[in-house]
C-alpha cells in the first residue's frame, strides 16, 4: 500500500490524493567533470495531485531533479521512484513506457519546427499508437483547451513564444498524463504570456494531475495553492506545503539573481 | 494499433527521406552502381555456363564399340544415356564413322582411309555444371568403359577440367565480388542513415521524450534505408538494361565463332527481382547498423 502524506490542499479548491506519486530518498548526483554535486542528499516526498514549485538560484539542481523524474539522467546514490517504480531498475521500454505517462515542457519549448501545430501535439499520441481518429479527436480537444484550435495547421516556428509554449504544455497534457513536469516554462515569455502559462498549469493541476515546476518566476511562486520547495546547492533548503509558510517574494527573487535567500 | 503505427512510420520516414538531402542521393548512387556491378557480373556469369555447356558439347566422349550388329549397338547406347552426368548419347554407324573421318583428314590421308572397316560409335555428351569435377568425369568414363560391347573410350577431359576451372574461378570471384559490394552498400546506407540520424538528432530526442519506443525511432529510419537500397537496386537494373541493349549484339559476335552462335541473353526476371530485394535487404541492414549505433548511444 502506498504511503500517506499529509494533505497540503486545504482549501478543497484542488483535489489531491494522498498516494505518493513521487519518492526520492538521499539522492545525489554528481556529473563526471563537476567541481561538486548537482543534488546532494535529497529526500522528497509528492503527493498526487499536489503543485509542486521547485525554485532556487541558478545551478541549484532543479533541472537535475526534473531531468531525474522524466529517466533523462539516473541518480549518481539514492533512489527515485516514480508512481512506485524505482527508476534506476527500469529497463529501455521500461523507460519509454513510463514517459508516456508523463508531460514535459521545457523552457525552450522542444517543438518539431518543420511539424504543423497539430503534428507537433500528435507526436505524443503516434508514439503510443493510438487511433489516427482519437489522435485527431485528443488534439483539437487540447488545442482548443490551450486556445490554439485556430492555429491547427500552422507550422510550430510561425507562433509566438507564449503560443509555442502552449503547444508544448498541449503536447503535454494530450496524453492525460498522471505528472506534468516543467522547466521554466515561462523563462522565455513576458508577464501576459507567463500568465497564461500559469493558468493552464493550474488547469491541469485542478484537474488532478501532479504539477511539478521548476521555476524563477515570482508569479509562479506566488500562485496559490503550491507547495513551494527551495532548492541551494543541489540541497533542498526550505520546503514549504501550500498555505503554509513561505518564503518572502524578495527571499525568491534573491534566489532568482543568485543571492542567499 | 498496428494500421496507426504503421502510418506513422510512413511519415516518420518520408521526413526521413526528405532530409536525406545528398548523402541520400550518394547512397542511392553507390547502391545503384555497386549492384549493377554485382548484376553485370551475374549475366556475364549466366551467359559463360551457356558457352561452357556449348564447350562440352564439342569435347564429348567417343566410346568405340566391338559388337556385331545394330541391336547390340543401340542396347550399349541406351545403357549410357541412362549413365548419370550423360547429357546425350548418339549412336553413329561404322559408315558415319567414315565420312567423318574422312571429313577430317584432307588429301591423300582421306583417299587413305577409304575401304577401311570403321566400329560402331557412341558419341557421349556429358552435362556440365559447377559440380563437375575431373574425378567424376573419370568415373563417367569409366563407366562407359564398364559397359558390355565397349572397347575402348576416348575423351578429352583436359578441356572439360579447363572449363571446369574456369567456371569455378568465375563463381569464386562472382562471390568475392557480391560479398564486397554487398559490404560498401551496407557501409555507404549505413552512414547515409547515420547523417540523417545527425540531422534528426533533436526531433529523435523529443520523440524519446515524449515516449517513444526504440522501435518507434528506428522503423522509419529502416523504412529509408530499405527505400535507398531498393532504389539502388531498380536504377541499377535500369542501367543493366541499357547497357545490355546496347552491347548484347557486340558480345554475342565476339562470343560466337567456332562454337556457333552465342546468344547474350539477360538474367531470368526472378533473379532480377532478387536483386532489387537484395538492395532493399541490403540497405536495411546498413541502416539497422546506424541506428542500432545511435541508440546504443543514446542510452
Amino acid at each position: 500500500m502506498a504511503p500517506k502524506v499529509a494533505n497540503f490542499f486545504q482549501d478543497g479548491a484542488a483535489p489531491c490524493d494522498t498516494a505518493l506519486v513521487i519518492e526520492l530518498f538521499h539522492v545525489a548526483k554528481v556529473y563526471p567533470d563537476a567541481e561538486r554535486s548537482a543534488l546532494h542528499d535529497v529526500n522528497l516526498s509528492i503527493a498526487k495531485g499536489e503543485f509542486v514549485v521547485l525554485a532556487g538560484p541558478s545551478g541549484a539542481g532543479k533541472s537535475t531533479l526534473l531531468r531525474l523524474l522524466f529517466c533523462a539522467e539516473q541518480a549518481s546514490s539514492g533512489q527515485v521512484h516514480l508512481m512506485g517504480k524505482n527508476l534506476a531498475r527500469l529497463t529501455r521500454s521500461d523507460v519509454a513506457r513510463i514517459r508516456r505517462t508523463i508531460g514535459v515542457v521545457f523552457q525552450d519549448f522542444k517543438l518539431l519546427p518543420e511539424l504543423t501545430v497539430f503534428d507537433n501535439v500528435a507526436l505524443a499520441l503516434e508514439v503510443q499508437g493510438r487511433r489516427r481518429d482519437d489522435i485527431t479527436r485528443r488534439v483539437l480537444s487540447v488545442l482548443k483547451e490551450v486556445g490554439l484550435a485556430h492555429k491547427t495547421h500552422q507550422p510550430a516556428t510561425a507562433l509566438s513564444g507564449g503560443e509555442q509554449q502552449r503547444v508544448a504544455i498541449a503536447r503535454a497534457l494530450v496524453v492525460e498524463p498522471a505528472v506534468l513536469l516543467c522547466d521554466e516554462p515561462t523563462g522565455n515569455l513576458d508577464a501576459e504570456r507567463a500568465q497564461e502559462v500559469l493558468e493552464l498549469l493550474m488547469t491541469a493541476h485542478v484537474r488532478g494531475t501532479t504539477v511539478i515546476v521548476a521555476t524563477h518566476d515570482p508569479a509562479l511562486l506566488a500562485a496559490g495553492r503550491r507547495r513551494v520547495v527551495v532548492l541551494e546547492g543541489g540541497r533542498v533548503v526550505h520546503d514549504a506545503p501550500a498555505f503554509g509558510e513561505l518564503p518572502s517574494l524578495r527571499s525568491l527573487r534573491d534566489l532568482r539573481d543568485g543571492r542567499a535567500a | 494499433m498496428m494500421l496507426a503505427v504503421s502510418s506513422s512510420v510512413l511519415k516518420h520516414g518520408l521526413r526521413s527521406l526528405r532530409s536525406g538531402g545528398l548523402p541520400l542521393f550518394f547512397a542511392v548512387l553507390m547502391s545503384a552502381l555497386g549492384l549493377f556491378s554485382m548484376t553485370a557480373f551475374g549475366t556475364l556469369l549466366w551467359n559463360f555456363r551457356t558457352l561452357a555447356a556449348a564447350v562440352s558439347e564439342s569435347v564429348s566422349a567417343v566410346a568405340f564399340l566391338d559388337v556385331d550388329g545394330a541391336a547390340a549397338a543401340e542396347e550399349a547406347r541406351a545403357t549410357m544415356q541412362l549413365l548419370p552426368g550423360v547429357e546425350r548419347a548418339t549412336l553413329m554407324t561404322p559408315e558415319e564413322v567414315l565420312a567423318r573421318a574422312r571429313r577430317g583428314l584432307r588429301g591423300g590421308a582421306a583417299k587413305d582411309v577409304a575401304g577401311l572397316q570403321m566400329p560402331w560409335v557412341v558419341e557421349v555428351i556429358p552435362r556440365v555444371t559447377l559440380e563437375d569435377s575431373a574425378a567424376a568425369r573419370t568415373a563417367l568414363v569409366t563407366a562407359i568403359e564398364g559397359i558390355a560391347g565397349v572397347d575402348e573410350v576416348a575423351h578429352p577431359g583436359g578441356e572439360l577440367s579447363r572449363v571446369d576451372a574456369l567456371l569455378r574461378l568465375m563463381y569464386g570471384a562472382g562471390a568475392f565480388l557480391a560479398v564486397l559490394i554487398a559490404l560498401v552498400v551496407v557501409v555507404v546506407v549505413s552512414n547515409a542513415v547515420r547523417l540523417m540520424v545527425l540531422v534528426r538528432r533533436d526531433e529523435i530526442a523529443i520523440q524519446k521524450l515524449v515516449g517513444a519506443s526504440d522501435a518507434f525511432v528506428a522503423a522509419p529510419l529502416m523504412l529509408s534505408g530499405i527505400v535507398q537500397g531498393t532504389l539502388g537496386g531498380v536504377l541499377g537494373l535500369v542501367a543493366l538494361g541499357i547497357a545490355h541493349s546496347s552491347l548484347a549484339h557486340v558480345v554475342s559476335v565476339a562470343l560466337s565463332g567456332a562454337l556457333g552462335t552465342i546468344a547474350f541473353v539477360p538474367l531470368p526476371p526472378l533473379m532480377l527481382f532478387l536483386v532489387v530485394v537484395a538492395g532493399g535487404g541490403l540497405g536495411a541492414v546498413g541502416a539497422a547498423l546506424s541506428v542500432w549505433r545511435h541508440l546504443r548511444e543514446g542510452s
